[in-house]
């Protein structure tokens, strides 16, 4: 029996996924055309209510249709052959070249989307990793103690928030320590005027990103994430392994670490992997209530207006993040899981 | 006799609360009945009977294993070293993870294919033993643990592979090699043959017998297999429906079984040359809930007197090292 | 063991680290303000901004349509060229950077605009006639600007005769063509942009960062994340020198602070001076919980009652059985408009004001056109109690019958053709829920008038490419919008010469009845009359209106009423109906520019640079306000017991006035109590933390 896995296996296993890799996006990129193509959104249409109902101003109606016509023509709206422009559209997304925005025109949108990224990703990348990993240790402690007293009321706590919406998370959040107490602030990105990067500006971006980080993270840490960790550590812990572990007088912290932790290390790396990918989407609903300047309010304001190119962007841009991030995580898979590397 | 560990009056079971009833409808399995035995150094003692006999209970209660529904409901197990005796029985868990298991007593559960963790090789499986019970550094635990795989005649590749690239008998070897490491006075092996192959089953066994020549510790080896009893066990112990029946040499109990129960396993067993048809007994083991009165297993005995659905029988000495709990045997002095 | 006290120092220090950005950010009432350092709160005058959160807020050429709105971030209202605006109170033209009205010649092909002079940007170079041209030409050139379309279908040359004057010639005869170049309702797209900034950039790329400003204040700096904009008063105003024009705020920051839940609360702790409007539950919010707020009256009702639209319901005349006269009509007498109108009542009795007619009615409107036409409209079905269409179900179930409409079995209405009669609202959803509201209510009434109504809100982008290409029945719509006395801008869109076969809208365009050709013929003449001529003006619109209410294309209901919150904490000398009414309080429109420059500071908190009361008035008269004797009439009967609640609200007012100068210092003391309680908070934090992280590491021990 071989103990060796061969090179030529594991040259298989890449390439296998590197095909489902490409397969996904390819797909991916095809179904969002196809929406696209049904969306009853029209921009041109927006950008003219928003000009003459939404404020009621006062337009002379020959120049309005005059502009009607313009815009469509600006914004490359009209018509054309199916097969061409879906040939086009590929090159454009392969390229990373969506257009212009026509909610900041001519900037590219991709430029758009590249510009809030930042504030996203700071957020949302440390957002997901501390609740994954707090939801991991609590859960695991939580699992591992399970009749104790203090694991109960942790249980009971996660209990009765993970079903709390969202939206009301937020708001409590907002109340509770922007309004009663008000340590932090209402919303926005940052209330410095950030003439250049001091260690002031930096703290300032922290203490806002704090609220909408907690909003993130309460819900995730003592929701979500610590109900499966906590799952799957009591069904860990019942394995023969863990039993004859504790048999062979193996100390406790010993047992919670290598046979507890490492065994449910496996499932719970997938769902980072995923989240991490989300991450690229921004939360939308998260950025909207705190008037935080990141990828989802991009998408959110995108939508409204129509913006087919932004909103491809940062649809393509996730397609690519989510996509990337599983084969990452698949390529990754053999060194976490032995199982899986030598079969 | 030199004992090294001995059981008195034993009495174990698993307490059972039945769900779906409005009062707590609590039911005690009667697993292990006032069960005494005793262990001699270096020997290989075997117990043997169906599935269900409660001798996988026995082993775990010797070894102070008691894990919920297991209680303990009378008797004690005492350990018996050079410095006096250890009650096992009366000893709390942390204590007898920290003094007894593994490095007195070792244990090898059932179905030892699963024990091994999955996510961590071979080698670390040993490396973690040394390090938490010998003290020692990771590099000297990885000596160690070289040297033993060799002296255990198993494979060096087999260090650095996880337990899913070896076959069955190879993880029920490292296993077993575990089992040993810190080299106990007793080892306690539940069916450690059960769900391999022929050969594999040889190569286990002739591993555990030539270890227990060489480090000369009692190996205990519970198995529902006479076979197996028949080849590697000194003495033996034949138990039925939670209680022992009959005690001693596993030739004598061969050549001339007293227990109606020892009799009919004897001679279920098939021998070579001999073509006859082979009979079994009738009827099926008793529900340890409400184990049958007096003798538990006078429904099946072909020898049944009516005193044996009354009273039950104590274990008598026959001679010096055998013993038998039977009316019938009784009767006969 | 070694590495466990690592970890646990590791996450003690984790744990500090926001309590450490927390300490650095203690601060009373100004904490959550972004301002420089060291200027107190009240130098500062706080806007909303009411768009939201700017995508690029250095992308300062609104030239190029699709841009966030010029009136969230104070572009409009403190820096952008206009050369005329007209006052909302008086519907009157004021002339800014125009000299005086324009000059028109007798076949309307050619006018002249004359520049002030003596007017200059804020980096002095003077304001004159070729940036006018230059805007101009720009616009003939540039097919991304929004104002081309405008450019290429009126103007075919502009020349500067002089520094001061314009000439511009036109294609076709347009007397009208200056309104491009007035603010009237909320902005205007023909802000004039500096030649010498512009010149020799690329027009659709070029950011205009920062802009340059004629306006009284100057960009400082913006929020990068697009939710603030901060203006810093320029010293040395063009207007301050030939008007004595000089606000009093240092600065003015405009600013969005969330969905209107966060506003209501930052304007509860005086962190926001002014707004557009809030839902009723958030201002009511407000209402109760700062005692200094007033709105478009000093004291209860708040409300503004003359939005630039009146909202109500459209039909889309292309689509079955909407396209039936009667029925239209029969649709509006189900209606009873008590139940509608009751429903808008605010928690402070601020109440809508009523129109049957596509238009605002301001009192000066009220005079021209609803009082004169009242007979007619009374013999059309106006109920002269209400001053709205009278609540007539029988009517309504003649008018039905007479096109061949049913009652089925079960009482519900059929078609004529038999089947069911199912209406579906479409309304928006996420904005404008004053509108989607009036949808849910107008549903209710035809509900229980027998008809099966659905009412279904969507997004913004679909709500206008829905109504855009005619795609439902009937929607929550508000095509009539007014402001000017000369109703030919906002009744234009009426003739049908203006389909537009992309956008074909409602359809109202194509729409055949009896006096179309009257219609048309009505609304060119008015078209081609100079709006000087005011008396001609009114008459024709008077006969538009009539026949706008034989056809009924839409129902109007009224504006919704804004609750355009002011807080007279920092800052007073707001405008106020009917005691100082010179504006309307429209702090997102451009003319708001006028309202600060009539602030002066309170002294409730300290200030630093904030002009003390500025005391020249605006350059034109106040206009003297009259309310019609039937509107009082009307909502006297209507609410009746709202006096009642008035008197109520009034002992309160004058008790809270009473109390106004012990709240205020126990503010200033509770203030400094919750400085030092929070600081307090956070040490209290920080040191059980490391009394927490103390004992783990003891017990490792």
């Amino acid at each position: 029996m071989s103990l060796r896995t061969s090179k030529k296996d594991l040259i298989e296993y890449v390439v296998t996924r590197t095909i489902f890799y490409i397969a996904t996006i390819f797909t991916s990129v095809t179904l969002i055309y196809v929406l696209f193509k049904f969306m009853p959104v029209d921009a041109v249409e927006n950008i003219i209510f928003q000009l003459t109902s939404a404020v009621g101003g006062v337009y002379d109606p020959e120049s309005v249709m005059e502009l009607r016509r313009n815009l469509y023509e600006m914004f490359g709206l009209s018509g054309g052959n199916p097969i061409e422009s879906y040939i086009l559209f590929l090159q454009r997304v392969f390229t990373f070249n969506f257009g212009p925005a026509f909610i900041s025109f001519p900037t590219p949108a991709f430029q758009l989307v590249l510009s809030r990224l930042p504030w996203t990703i700071g957020l949302l990348l440390t957002s997901t990793i501390i609740t994954w990993t707090l939801g991991n240790l609590l859960g695991l402690i939580a699992g591992y103690f399970q009749n104790r007293k203090f694991a109960k009321v942790l249980e009971a706590v996660a209990i009765i928030i993970y079903p709390i919406p969202y939206y009301v998370m937020a708001l409590i959040l907002i109340l509770l320590f922007a309004f009663l107490i008000p340590i932090f602030p209402l919303g926005g990105g940052m209330s410095i005027i950030p003439e250049k990067i001091t260690l002031d500006v930096i703290l300032n971006i922290i203490w806002h990103s704090l609220l909408p980080a907690l909003s993130l993270m309460i819900p995730g840490a003592l929701g979500w994430s610590f109900i499966s960790a906590r799952t799957l550590a009591i069904e860990t812990l019942s394995k023969d392994y863990t039993r004859y572990a504790w048999i062979r007088g193996l100390p406790s912290r010993h047992i919670l670490r290598r046979y507890v932790l490492k065994n449910i290390l496996v499932p719970q790396t997938t769902v980072l992997a995923l989240s991490l990918g989300g991450v690229f989407s921004g939360a939308v609903l998260t950025e909207v209530i705190f008037a935080y300047p990141g990828v989802g309010m991009l998408a959110y304001r995108a939508t409204f207006s129509g913006d087919l190119n932004t909103l491809m962007a940062v649809l393509i841009l996730s397609i690519f993040a989510v996509a990337t991030s599983v084969f990452l995580l698949d390529l990754l898979y053999p060194l976490i899981d032995p199982r899986i590397k030598h079969r | 006799m030199d004992v090294v560990l001995k059981a008195d009056d034993l009495s174990g079971g698993y307490l059972l609360v039945q769900k779906g009833s409005s009062e707590k409808n609590e039911v005690y399995v009667d697993a292990v009945s006032d069960v005494s035995l005793q262990l001699e150094r270096n020997e290989i003692f075997g117990i043997a009977g169906e599935s269900g006999c409660g001798k996988s209970t026995l082993l775990k209660m010797i070894y102070g294993l008691l894990e919920p529904p297991l209680i303990l409901r009378g008797g004690s197990v005492t350990f018996i070293t050079v410095d006096g005796e250890i009650p096992i029985t009366s000893l709390s868990e942390n204590d007898l993870r920290r003094r007894v298991w593994w490095k007195k007593i070792s244990y090898i559960p059932q179905s030892s294919m699963n024990v091994l963790n999955p996510t961590v090789r071979i080698r670390d499986h040993f490396i973690e033993m040394f390090t938490f019970h010998a003290r020692m550094t990771k590099n000297e635990a990885y000596a160690e643990a070289r040297k033993y795989i060799d002296q255990m005649g198993l494979p060096r590749d087999v260090l650095s592979a996880f337990p899913h690239q070896l076959s069955g008998g190879m993880r029920q070897r490292v296993v077993i090699a575990l089992s040993l490491l810190l080299n106990p006075n007793i080892v306690l092996a539940d069916e450690p043959t059960s769900a391999l192959d022929v050969i594999s089953q040889k190569v286990v066994l002739t591993m555990l017998e030539e270890a227990q020549k060489e480090l000369k510790n009692t190996l205990v080896i519970v198995s529902h297999d006479l076979g197996i009893h028949g080849v590697m066990t000194h003495r033996m112990g034949i138990m039925y429906a939670g209680k022992i029946v009959e005690i001693g040499k596993t030739e004598e109990i061969f050549e001339d079984p007293l227990h109606p129960y020892s009799e009919a396993l004897i001679r279920s067993l098939p021998k070579l040359g001999d073509k006859k048809q082979r009979t079994g007994l009738g009827g099926h083991p008793p529900d340890l809930k409400k184990p049958p009165s007096g003798c538990r297993f006078h429904p099946r005995c072909p020898y049944a007197m009516p005193i044996c659905s009354r009273t039950p029988p104590k274990m008598k000495m026959i001679k010096p090292g055998r013993y038998v709990a039977c009316w019938k045997n009784s009767m006969e002095e | 063991m070694k590495k466990r006290r690592y970890l646990v120092s590791i996450v003690i220090l984790l744990l500090a680290l926001p309590m450490l950005s927390v300490k650095h950010n203690i601060n009373p009432v100004s904490a959550q303000l972004p301002l420089p350092p060291g200027v107190p709160r009240g130098d500062v005058l706080v806007v909303e901004n009411h768009w939201g959160t700017y995508i690029d807020p250095t992308d300062f050429n609104f030239k190029v349509p699709g841009k966030p709105a010029t009136g969230g971030n104070g572009f409009q209202q403190l820096c952008a060229a206009f050369l005329w605006y007209i006052n909302t109170t008086t519907g009157k033209p004021i002339n800014w950077l125009a000299a005086g009205p324009p000059e028109y010649s007798d076949d309307f092909k050619t006018v002249k605009f004359y520049i002030r002079k003596g007017a200059y940007w804020n980096d002095g170079t003077p304001f004159t006639a070729h940036d006018v041209v230059f805007t101009i030409e720009t616009a003939l050139k540039t097919e991304e600007w929004g104002t081309h379309a405008f450019a290429e279908t009126w103007i075919e040359s502009a020349r500067a005769l002089d520094d001061y004057t314009v000439e511009i010639h036109l294609k076709k005869p347009y007397p009208r063509f200056h309104y491009a170049f007035t603010v009237i309702i909320y902005g205007c797209s023909w802000w004039i942009v500096p030649k010498h900034i512009w010149e020799g950039k690329d027009p659709v790329s070029f950011k205009f960062y920062p802009p340059l400003s004629i306006g009284p204040y100057n960009l400082k700096s913006v929020d990068p994340a697009g939710n603030w904009f901060l203006w810093e008063r320029e010293e040395n105003w063009w207007a301050t020198k030939l008007l004595g024009l000089k606000p009093s705020p240092k600065y003015v920051l405009y600013i969005h602070q969330g969905p209107d839940e966060k506003k209501a609360l930052a304007m509860t702790r005086h962190e926001l001076d002014c707004l557009r409007t809030l839902l009723p539950e958030a201002a009511e919010m407000v209402i109760k919980g700062n005692p200094y707020i007033i709105g478009w009256r000093r004291t209860a009702p708040f409300a503004w009652p003359y939005d630039a639209c009146v909202k109500g319901i459209g039909f889309n005349v292309m689509r079955y059985p909407y396209n039936i006269t009667e029925v239209r009509r029969a649709l509006t007498f189900a209606i009873n408009f008590t139940n509608i109108y009751e429903a808008f009542r605010g928690v402070d009795g601020s109440l809508p004001s009523v129109t049957p007619l596509p238009i605002v009615p301001y009192p000066f409107a009220w005079k021209a056109y609803f009082e004169p036409l009242k007979d007619e409209l009374v013999e059309l079905g106006l109920d002269p109690k209400t001053w709205w269409w009278k609540y007539d179900p029988e009517y309504a179930e003649e008018l039905l019958k007479s096109v061949g409409f049913k009652r089925g079995a079960d009482g519900k209405w059929l078609l004529p053709n038999g089947e069911p009669w199912k209406i579906v609202i479409t309304g928006p959803s996420g904005f404008e829920m004053e509108s989607a509201r009036l949808g849910f209510l107008t549903a209710e009434e035809w509900r229980r008038f027998g008809i099966d109504v659905e009412v279904e809100l969507v997004e913004a982008g679909v709500f206008s490419a829905r109504n855009a290409k005619g795609e439902e029945d009937v929607g929550t719509r508000w095509p009539g919008c007014s402001l000017l006395l000369d109703l030919t801008p906002h009744l234009q869109w009426l003739c049908s010469k203006y389909y537009d076969p992309l956008a074909p809208g409602h359809g109202w365009n194509i729409f055949d009845f009896p006096r179309r050709e009257e219609l048309d013929s009505l609304i060119e003449e008015m078209e081609m009359t100079p709006t000087t001529d005011t008396d001609k003006l009114i008459e024709l619109a008077r006969k538009v209106l009539l026949i706008w209410a034989e056809q009924m294309p839409n129902i109007c209901y009224f504006p919704t009423p804004f609750y355009t919150l002011q807080d007279t904490y920092v800052w007073d000398g707001w405008p106020t109906y009917p005691d100082n009414y010179y504006m309307d309080p429209v702090s997102w429109w451009a003319q708001h520019m006028f309202v600060i420059l009539k602030l002066y500071p309170t002294g409730n908190v300290p200030t630093k640079e904030a002009l003390p009361r500025p005391g020249v008035e605006l350059p034109e008269e106040k206009p003297p306000v009259t309310v019609p004797e039937e509107l009082t009439e009307a909502i006297s009967k209507l609410s009746s017991d709202m006096t009642d609640v008035k008197s109520s609200i009034d002992e309160v007012t004058t008790k809270v006035s009473e109390l106004s100068d012990t709240v205020a210092t126990l503010e200033r003391k509770v203030g400094e109590l919750t400085t030092l309680s929070t600081i307090t908070y956070a040490e209290a934090a920080i040191i059980v933390i490391l009394i927490i992280g103390l004992v783990v590491v003891a017990r490792r021990k």
